[in-house]
């Protein structure tokens, strides 16, 4: 048995342990008064208490509340909520006397049970924060004090050498704690002891209930681990487990099998064999004297709490040993070897491992070889052996038990590396052996790293785990062929084509390709379980919490969330095959959307995308960020509807009319800015000027205007900034339009004479100087130092290109897979809501009209008003946006017809005839089957459209309501609605069929070949639901073809015994080709009696008598039985042909169906593309005969009539 | 609120039993409800035959001039006339205020003839405008354009909006089972939405509109048109024997009624084709097959047939 440790910490001696049920969580207290709270799975210490003065050996959690109550030598019990954000001491009881040794909560009342040194056991209601009872009766410290976890009792060890047993089932019934306790007395009614246990020599240390049976374990200070059992009445000594060699400080049973563990102050757990009670497995610490231990109440999952610090560690591995092959999985579970089918989930023992190593332990590996059915299974007993046996045949019977075939040895793995060969590593020695199947040495290997443990790693290869890499190792050629260095590789896993592996580590996963050359690597924080391959390639693993996937390069994410681990064994489809840690196979469904859509995308299989986006409903933030992250966010636009993140994925991807339409709705000013930003960018300055326009940049808009050279504009800016008042946006403008006069006016308005003079003056504007020079107050003699300078040139550029009407061309880019693909599938939805072209283009139009309508009168009306005021504008960008809604509502512009959709969406003839799609239909027919005269389906077109559609009459005098007929009342997606079609494959059979086949039956000859023919018309338009129902109509197609030509070739003969009775030699060879249509036994005896009759009557008796055997062999009724023997007989007694005819019955041929003449097998010959009945070449590119539609010989790609 | 008579008259009418509210009396000249009787009185007998003259007006309210504009239209082969009469009574109607239910019909009335025209647009724009905003006929005439026009959005749109002021109308109850009949279900976006917990909720489908039918059909005496509904309702959920019970139910009611015929005439009764082409000379069905026969033969041409393959050539 091993002791597998999980977890171990460093601290003072740890005096007391609890595990929380349900989460990762042990709180310790310690000899220096600290206690703290651990997550043994992340190993990490969430918290620690410290407000207790002096040791503290007492601590407990609240099995489902957040709450921690500690007992410390300070005689405190403190009652902790340990939530991160509001930890505190809640409350203290006082009132014990002496030392704490333990506490407890009760699983469901308020109680909190604590045991004193002061020789009591208290309890106390932590609602009520009071003691509500008081267990008296040791006789010295009570060491040790815990509630049952089931019934109402509690067990107690004390250094009075005694266990007690009290009944509480008092103080259940009644509520103490509402009354006020003053005395003693009023506590002991409501619990009793039940029992005292004596036959410990020296003071109990500590006692415990067995989880379920009645059963008692307690430790003490004489060395003894005893067992007590417990009945209705009476309690008494079972046995006693002797071995420790110094005080025992803790005893407590397994909680999932027959076993006790104690640990005592002689520095060992042992564990003890609970129905035997011998010794099992004695584990040894150095120099740490064990002080507490606990048990996992779920788990096989204990703590021991020591000198130096806690250790968490487990009993046995619990990971099951299996193996997968095809649909099957073998697997161990309580030592016998089970074949469990995983599609039928039957589950049958094959094979027992019980003698394999000892009974503690279970085997560790099993390795499965399908071409022998034998297993391979190793055990870590006696330092790794493994077992080579092969299993029976048959699942049932008796079960064999692997030693009987003897094939066995030493060694930590094994593995089959070829159908006869199997490998075994000698971890100590480090060879690897080959081995055959009989067990027998082949061959010896000398690792070239130090290996650890061996797994298959393809043909005749194998991986070495080093502790530092894994090696890919060719045995035959016996050198390395590839080397990659990971950490400890505990599992390696094939995908089921064995081009990927991946190689599990306690913390990382490497995913790599067969050569070992590629590989990714992952890291988790939590433990790595197991792991396997989805068919798409994608890893599916399990941690300790998790189901996670990984994609080949690295890519992971979580799936589930798992309360328990489980161990993978194969993935299918949406479901997980996996085995339990008690190694029962389970299945558990997932969603696989989310890594299919990121494998999709990561193998740029655009139309897996599309389809997943389309059909799931994955998708949230998550995917969208990931989308955003991987550089996809043309794709990611298409999830979101919430206006930021649009507006943001639209500027990321440049799409400006999404942002336009969107900014137009957030309408805040950082919005319009980054669209301005990004307008500019892309030199869509139309944008850029809605933008400014609506933060009301003014400078940036007049700049731009100057840029594009739109002077009308620039004017009105002027204006505007007049009207606003602000000068220097009214100097920018006059200085943009080149208006020298406005300049000059805005210059001597803000007061600046000197250079409005120079300005007027330098441009020849000699009133306006003078004018100036007056309001100043001043002359020209005033001005006379002032030098005088050249007329100004200075003047805004001409426009060369109109800009301002063009836009800056930009690529095409855009348009890219899946815009295009959404963009259909929107048009296909009938007009979604938004970001549809037309909208975004009515956006503009609006914000057009805005521009010019708001804009201009505000500025004309600027001499009043201004045009800063802001209520001024948004009430009219209210309004507009009124007007557009209601627009909307008068929207006229038709949608697509449903029919349209059918049309789109389906391949098949007669949904596009439905849809009054004629035209596609007969391209659709001509490409399928070869159909050229469509003439005679007219009927069945017009037919057909007519019942795909009802007339629905609504309002009034109005023309009713067109209703198209869907063949699937539940389809969901416009892709996936298709017209109803009356006639099915079933309504054919069952009735025109059957009414054929009468006619056959009763010689109406000429009406069944227009009823096959009629068949076969309404065929060609037939939908079918499946697979095999497409499969089934082929056939139907078949055979009327085969009773068609034969009919026709019997009319055939009958006319040409009415018009040229002569040709006899014809007419038995048309009779003798008539029995070579392959109809049914029925309507063959027809034929072949047909046959027989003409060939008697032209006294052909030796070919008569053929088909009279033939007809024999049919087992015919009596009558045509007794002429057929006589036929034969005839034809015994002279086997003679009186006419000569071309008739060869023993090469196979089929029958030209225009000629009538034989084709044998191997000449040439052309068929008509759609019954696929056979034409000599000669009639190639011809109309058919049998059907007068299809062109003979036309290439086609045969009929659809399944989506 | 509507007296009780006119209540019961207008459900009938709405439920298309025309018959009945034609053979239903009409109230007192001085009644308030008198004219609102009257009015659909007169509209239900144009919906059954829109050949019969109107008895002289005596009173010459906007309401009454648009039937009788209306009524015209029906009958004059040139329908320019009353085209144009309605367009005026609508031009009139638009000066006045609070003219409530008048509005409505003058409004219901123009546009169902304009839609007949072909004038789409102005149709919508009749009904869309402020005083037809909340009159729950105009409400189902918007509908049935939009729905025709293959717009089931905006036609759900349309429905959404009325429900919030007019919930459980019968007309508005009907106007949902005709949207639903041709609502296509969600689809991607609509998916994504609501994953992304956007607001969308789900359209029922045939199933309300087959309910819906079936409750207004489980009364003493249905109207044929209804039971044809309810048929074409029972089609769409792929219940094809119930429906031919509806159907035959709805016959044996009026045996004329044209949509009974032409459902009827769906199922491959050539007779019932030959009583349509009677009956409903200009049915919409009768046009598409036309039409789609013309097609048909155009759509062969492009097929060179090739000589028959015979054993003599």
């Amino acid at each position: 048995m091993q002791m597998l440790t999980k977890f171990e910490s460093k601290s003072n001696r740890v005096k007391g342990l609890a595990f929380h049920p349900t989460r990762p969580l042990l709180a310790a207290s310690l000899h220096n008064g600290t206690v703290q709270l651990w997550n043994y799975q992340m190993g990490t210490l969430m918290d620690r208490f410290d407000e207790h003065d002096g040791p503290v050996r007492a601590v407990a959690l609240h099995p489902t509340r957040p709450l921690l109550v500690t007992g410390g030598d300070d005689y405190k019990v403190k009652v902790w909520d340990i939530r991160p954000q509001n930890r505190r001491c809640l409350f203290t009881l006082h009132g014990h006397l002496d030392y704490l040794r333990t506490v407890q909560f009760h699983h469901e009342m308020p109680w909190i049970l604590s045991a004193s040194d002061d020789q009591t056991i208290r309890i106390w209601n932590s609602t009520s924060r009071q003691c509500i009872a008081i267990l008296t009766g040791h006789s010295h410290y009570v060491m040790c004090a815990q509630f049952h976890p089931k019934e109402d009792l509690i067990v107690s060890a004390s250094m009075d050498q005694t266990v007690r047993v009290w009944d509480i089932s008092g103080l259940r019934r009644s509520t103490p704690n509402q009354q006020q306790q003053n005395s003693f007395d009023s506590f002991e009614a409501f619990s009793t002891v039940k029992y005292v246990l004596e036959g410990h020599d020296r003071g109990v240390n500590w006692a415990s209930f067995h989880p379920t049976l009645p059963l008692i374990v307690s430790a003490a200070d004489d060395r003894q681990v005893k067992l007590w059992r417990m009945s209705d009445t009476k309690a008494w000594e079972v046995d006693t487990c002797r071995g420790h060699f110094n005080n025992v400080s803790s005893a407590l049973f397994h909680p999932k099998h027959e076993l006790i563990l104690s640990a005592g102050e002689d520095k060992t757990i042992r564990v003890w064999d609970m129905s035997k009670r011998t010794a099992v497995q004695t584990f040894r610490r150095e120099h740490d004297r064990f002080w507490a231990l606990c048990a996992h109440p779920e788990l096989n999952l204990f703590a021991a709490g020591h000198d130096n610090g806690l250790i968490v560690f487990k009993l046995e591995r619990e990971r099951p040993a299996f193996s997968l092959h095809g649909d099957t999985l073998y697997y161990i579970r309580d030592k016998y070897v089970r074949q469990h089918d995983l599609s039928t989930g039957s589950d049958v023992g094959v094979l027992s491992v019980r003698k394999l190593g000892n009974q503690y332990i279970q085997p560790r590996t099993l390795s499965f070889n399908p071409a022998e059915r034998a297993v391979l299974v190793t055990s870590t007993a006696d330092n790794g052996i493994y077992e080579l046996a092969s299993l029976p045949k048959d699942a049932g019977g008796e079960l064999r038990d692997s030693t009987t075939d003897g094939k066995r040895g030493q060694g930590s793995s094994a593995i089959f590396v070829a159908r006869n060969r199997f490998a075994v590593l000698d971890k100590n020695a480090q060879t690897i052996e080959i081995r055959d199947l009989n067990n027998t040495l082949t061959k010896t290997i000398k690792p070239p790293v130090q290996t650890n443990e061996i797994f298959y790693g393809g043909t005749a290869s194998l991986l070495l785990s080093s502790p530092t890499s894994v090696v890919l190792f060719d045995i035959q050629q016996q050198k390395i062929l590839a080397e990659l260095s990971t950490q400890v590789v505990k599992y390696a896993i094939w995908s089921s084509d064995s081009v990927n592996v991946a190689l599990l580590g306690k913390h990382t996963i490497t995913i790599a390709n067969k050569t070992l050359t590629q590989s990714s690597l992952i890291h988790e924080t939590i433990r790595i379980k197991s792991g396997a391959w989805d068919d798409s390639g994608v890893f599916v693993y399990s941690t300790l919490n998790h189901i996670k996937y990984a994609l080949p390069q690295g890519d992971n994410g979580i799936i589930k969330t798992l309360d328990q681990p489980i161990y993978l064994t194969r993935i299918k489809g949406k479901t997980i095959h996996c085995l339990d840690r008690s190694a029962r196979p389970r299945t558990i469904m997932i969603d696989p959307t989310e890594y299919r859509f990121k494998l999709a995308l990561l193998r740029n299989n655009y139309d897996e995308v599309l389809h997943i986006i389309r059909t799931s409903n994955l998708v949230g933030q998550s995917i969208i960020s990931y989308l955003q992250k991987k550089g996809f966010p043309e794709i990611a636009l298409h999830f979101v509807q919430d206006k930021n993140t649009r507006f943001e994925l639209a500027i990321e991807c440049g799409n400006l009319d999404v942002a336009l339409e969107t900014a137009v709705a957030l309408n805040r000013p950082e919005s319009w800015n980054r669209l301005a930003q990004q307008a500019l960018k892309q030199g869509n300055h139309k944008i850029v000027e809605t933008a400014y326009q609506r933060v009301r940049n003014f400078d940036r808009l007049s700049f731009l205007y100057m840029a594009t050279g739109a002077n009308e504009k620039l004017v009105k800016m002027s204006k505007i900034a007049e009207a606003r008042g602000d000068q220097m946006s009214k100097f920018h403008n006059s200085l943009y339009t080149g208006d020298v006069v406005s300049r000059v006016n805005t210059l001597r308005d803000v007061g600046l004479f000197p250079l409005a003079y120079m300005t007027a003056k330098t441009n020849g504007l000699e009133d306006m100087a003078n004018d100036i020079l007056d309001a100043a107050g001043l002359t020209e003699a005033d001005l006379e130092d002032v030098p005088t300078f050249a007329t100004s040139t200075l003047k805004p550029p001409p426009v060369v290109t109109l800009t301002e009407q063009l836009q800056w061309p930009s690529l095409g880019g855009a348009d890219n897979f899946f815009e295009r693909a959404l963009v259909e599938g929107r048009l296909a939805e009938g007009g979604a809501p938004y970001v549809n072209g037309t909208d975004a283009a009515a956006a503009s139009a609006a914000l057009d009209e805005w521009e010019g309508d708001n804009a201009i009168p505000a500025a004309d009306q600027g001499d009043d008003e201004g045009w800063g005021l802001d209520e001024e504008i948004i009430p009219a960008v209210e309004e507009e946006e009124e007007e557009e809604a209601q627009a909307d509502l008068a929207d006229s512009a038709p949608g697509i017809s449903e029919a349209d959709l059918w049309v789109r969406s389906s391949p098949i003839a007669a949904d596009h005839v439905a849809a009054g799609s004629f035209d596609t239909a007969m391209q659709l027919l001509n490409r399928q089957v070869g159909i050229v005269n469509f003439e005679p389906l007219k009927p069945l077109f017009l037919s057909i459209y007519r019942s795909s559609f009802a007339y629905l009459a609504a309002n009034a005098s109005m023309p009713p309501i067109q209703i198209p007929l869907r063949r699937q009342p539940t389809s969901s997606k416009p892709s996936q609605v298709f017209p109803i079609i009356s006639q099915t494959l079933q309504s054919i059979t069952s009735g025109d069929l059957q009414s054929a086949y009468r006619a056959v039956r009763s010689n109406e000859l000429a009406d069944a070949a227009k009823l096959f023919r009629s068949i076969l018309h309404s065929l060609l338009l037939v939908v079918v639901a499946s697979q095999t129902e497409a499969k089934e109509l082929q056939d139907v197609i078949s055979s009327c073809r085969e009773y068609l030509l034969g009919v026709s070739i019997e009319l055939e003969r009958r006319r040409l015994v009415q018009e040229d009775p002569e040709n006899v030699r014809r007419s038995l060879e048309l009779a003798a080709y008539f029995t070579h249509c392959k109809l049914q036994p029925a309507h063959h005896t027809i034929a072949l009696r047909n046959a027989m009759t003409v060939f008697t009557k032209a006294q052909n008796f030796a070919t008569a008598a053929v088909f009279a055997r033939k007809l024999i062999e049919l087992n015919p009724a009596p009558k045509v039985l007794a002429s057929a023997r006589s036929v034969v007989t005839a034809g015994d007694r002279n086997p003679r042909d009186a006419v000569d005819f071309s008739y060869d019955q023993f090469t196979e041929f089929s029958i030209c169906a225009a000629s009538y003449t034989p084709i044998y097998k191997g000449s040439p010959s052309v068929i008509d593309p759609y019954t696929g009945a056979r034409y000599l070449p000669e009639y190639k590119g011809q109309l058919d005969p049998l059907l007068e539609l299809t062109q003979i010989g036309a290439p086609a790609s045969g009929l659809v009539s399944f989506v | 609120m509507d007296s009780e008579e006119l209540y019961q008259l207008k459900s009938y009418f709405y439920q298309a039993n025309y018959k009945a509210v034609i053979d239903h009396p009409l109230p007192e000249e001085d009644s308030p409800s008198y004219l609102p009787s009257l009015i659909y009185s007169l509209r239900a007998r144009l919906a059954l035959s829109p050949a019969s003259p109107l008895p002289q007006a005596k009173d010459p309210s906007l309401a009454y001039r648009a039937v009788a504009a209306f009524s015209s239209y029906l009958r004059a082969a040139d329908k320019v006339e009353g085209l144009d009469e309605l367009r005026e009574v609508v031009l009139e109607v638009e000066g006045e205020e609070e003219l409530g239910w008048e509005e409505g019909v003058v409004r219901v009335l123009s546009a169902t003839a304009f839609w007949r025209e072909g004038e789409t647009e102005e149709a919508l724009d009749t009904l869309s405008a402020e005083g037809a905003r909340r009159d729950l006929e105009c409400v189902a005439l918007t509908a049935q354009i939009q729905l025709s026009l293959n717009r089931a959005d905006l036609a759900q749109k349309t429905l959404e909006a009325a429900k919030k002021w007019a919930d459980d109308a019968l007309l508005l109850q009907l106007v949902e089972a005709w949207v639903s009949l041709r609502t296509v279900r969600p689809s991607v976006r609509q998916t994504c939405t609501r994953v992304l917990n956007l607001s969308c909720q789900i359209p029922p489908n045939y199933n309300s509109s087959y309910y819906t039918f079936l409750e207004l059909t489980t009364v003493p005496s249905p109207s044929a048109t209804l039971l044809v509904n309810r048929a074409i309702a029972q089609l769409c959920q792929g219940n094809v024997p119930e429906a031919e019970g509806s159907l035959a139910e709805a016959l044996e009611k009026d045996p004329s009624n044209p949509e009974a015929l032409v459902l009827n005439a769906r199922a491959g009764s050539d007779e019932a084709l030959a009583k349509i082409k009677q009956v409903a000379p200009d049915h919409p069905m009768l046009k598409a097959l036309s039409e789609a026969e013309a097609r048909f033969e155009e759509a062969k041409t492009k097929w060179e047939v090739p000589p028959l393959a015979t054993a003599s050539a």
